[in-house]
C-alpha cells in the first residue's frame, strides 16, 4: 500500500461507522452486566432480609404464644371460671395479652360439670379451649 | 495501532477495579446476609428452648396431685408427673434442675429445663403472689420467671380441667 493510501486509511479507522458501532456495543455490554450485578444483589439482599424477617416472626409467635397459654392458665383459676359462670362472662387483661371467658354454649345444664369456653389472644395469636367446673 | 493497545490494557484495568469492586461488595454482603441469617437462627433456636421448658413444665405441674406441694425462692415441691411422665414427689431448683424427693428426701438432681428459674412465686384464688407456699395443696396459679418471660401454670387439681 502506498504511503498516502496507508495514512488514510489510519486516519479513516477511529472515526468509522463500524468501530463507532463497537464502541456502543461495548457500553451496552457494560450497561446489561451492571444491571445483571444489581438484579442479583438486589435478589440476594431480598433474601437476606427475608430470612431475618421469618426468623423474627417465628420468635414473635412463640412469644405471643408463651402469652396466651398463660392466660389459659389464668382463666383456667377455679375462681375465674366460677365468676363467668355465675355473672355469664369474665375477662382479664395483661401486657400484650386478653382472655375473656364465657359458658360454653353447648352445655344443657344436665352434666355434674359446667362447662366454659375461654378465649385467649395475644398479638396474631388466637387460643380457645373449654374448661369444666363441678356445678 | 498505539493507541488501540493503550486503550485495551486501559479497559482491562478498569475492568479489573469495577470487578474487585463489586466483588468486595458481594463478600460484604453474603457476610452481613449470613450474619443476619445465623442471629435469626440463634434467635430461633433460644425461642425452641424456651418453648420446650415451657411444655415440660406446663405438662408436669398441671397433672400435680392435690397434696405434697410446697414451694420458696429456691424451687418447689410437687406430687405427680415428673421429667419422664412417673409419677412421684420431685424437686425444681433455680437451676432449673430436677431431683426425685421419695420420703420428701431429694436424691441427685439432672438437669431438666435448658435455662434458670430466676424467680418462683406462688398465688391464691384472690390473685396475689407470693414468695412462699406452705406445703400441703397447691395454689390456684405457680409462676415461674425464666429468662424468655413468665410461664403461669394453674395446677387442674383445683377443681377445673
Amino acid at each position: 500500500m502506498a504511503p498516502t493510501a496507508r495514512r488514510a486509511a489510519m486516519a479513516k479507522t477511529p472515526t468509522s461507522p463500524r468501530n463507532r458501532g463497537e464502541r456502543g456495543a461495548a457500553l451496552l455490554e457494560a450497561a446489561v452486566a451492571l444491571a445483571l450485578v444489581a438484579m442479583i444483589a438486589a435478589a440476594g439482599v431480598s433474601a437476606f432480609g427475608m430470612s431475618g424477617r421469618r426468623s423474627a416472626e417465628a420468635a414473635e409467635r412463640l412469644e405471643n404464644l408463651r402469652l396466651a397459654e398463660n392466660a389459659i392458665e389464668i382463666a383456667s383459676a377455679p375462681a375465674m371460671l366460677r365468676r363467668a359462670l355465675d355473672k355469664g362472662e369474665a375477662a382479664a387483661e395483661g401486657d400484650g395479652w386478653r382472655v375473656s371467658i364465657i359458658p360454653y354454649d353447648g352445655d344443657d345444664g344436665t352434666s355434674p360439670l359446667a362447662l366454659a369456653l375461654i378465649r385467649a389472644e395475644a398479638g396474631r395469636v388466637t387460643l380457645e379451649t373449654l374448661r369444666s367446673l363441678p356445678r | 495501532m498505539k493507541g488501540e493497545r493503550g486503550a485495551t490494557l486501559l479497559e482491562t484495568l478498569i475492568a479489573l477495579a469495577i470487578t474487585g469492586l463489586l466483588s468486595a461488595a458481594v463478600v460484604q454482603m453474603t457476610g452481613f446476609g449470613l450474619r443476619v441469617v445465623e442471629r435469626g437462627e440463634a434467635a430461633t433456636a433460644a425461642a425452641s428452648a424456651a418453648f420446650g421448658d415451657e411444655r415440660r413444665l406446663r405438662d408436669a405441674l398441671t397433672g400435680m396431685e392435690g397434696a405434697g406441694f410446697s414451694g420458696d425462692a429456691a424451687g418447689l415441691i410437687w406430687r405427680g408427673p415428673g421429667p419422664d411422665g412417673a409419677g412421684g414427689l420431685w424437686r425444681l431448683d433455680q437451676d432449673g434442675r430436677v431431683a426425685a424427693c421419695p420420703g420428701r428426701r431429694c436424691e441427685a438432681a439432672a438437669d431438666w429445663l435448658t435455662e434458670p428459674v430466676a424467680a418462683f412465686a406462688f398465688a391464691e384464688e384472690d390473685g396475689a403472689w407470693a414468695k412462699e407456699w406452705e406445703e400441703g395443696p397447691p395454689p390456684a396459679l405457680i409462676r415461674l420467671t425464666l429468662a424468655g418471660g413468665d410461664v403461669i401454670v394453674a395446677p387442674r387439681v383445683r377443681g377445673a380441667r
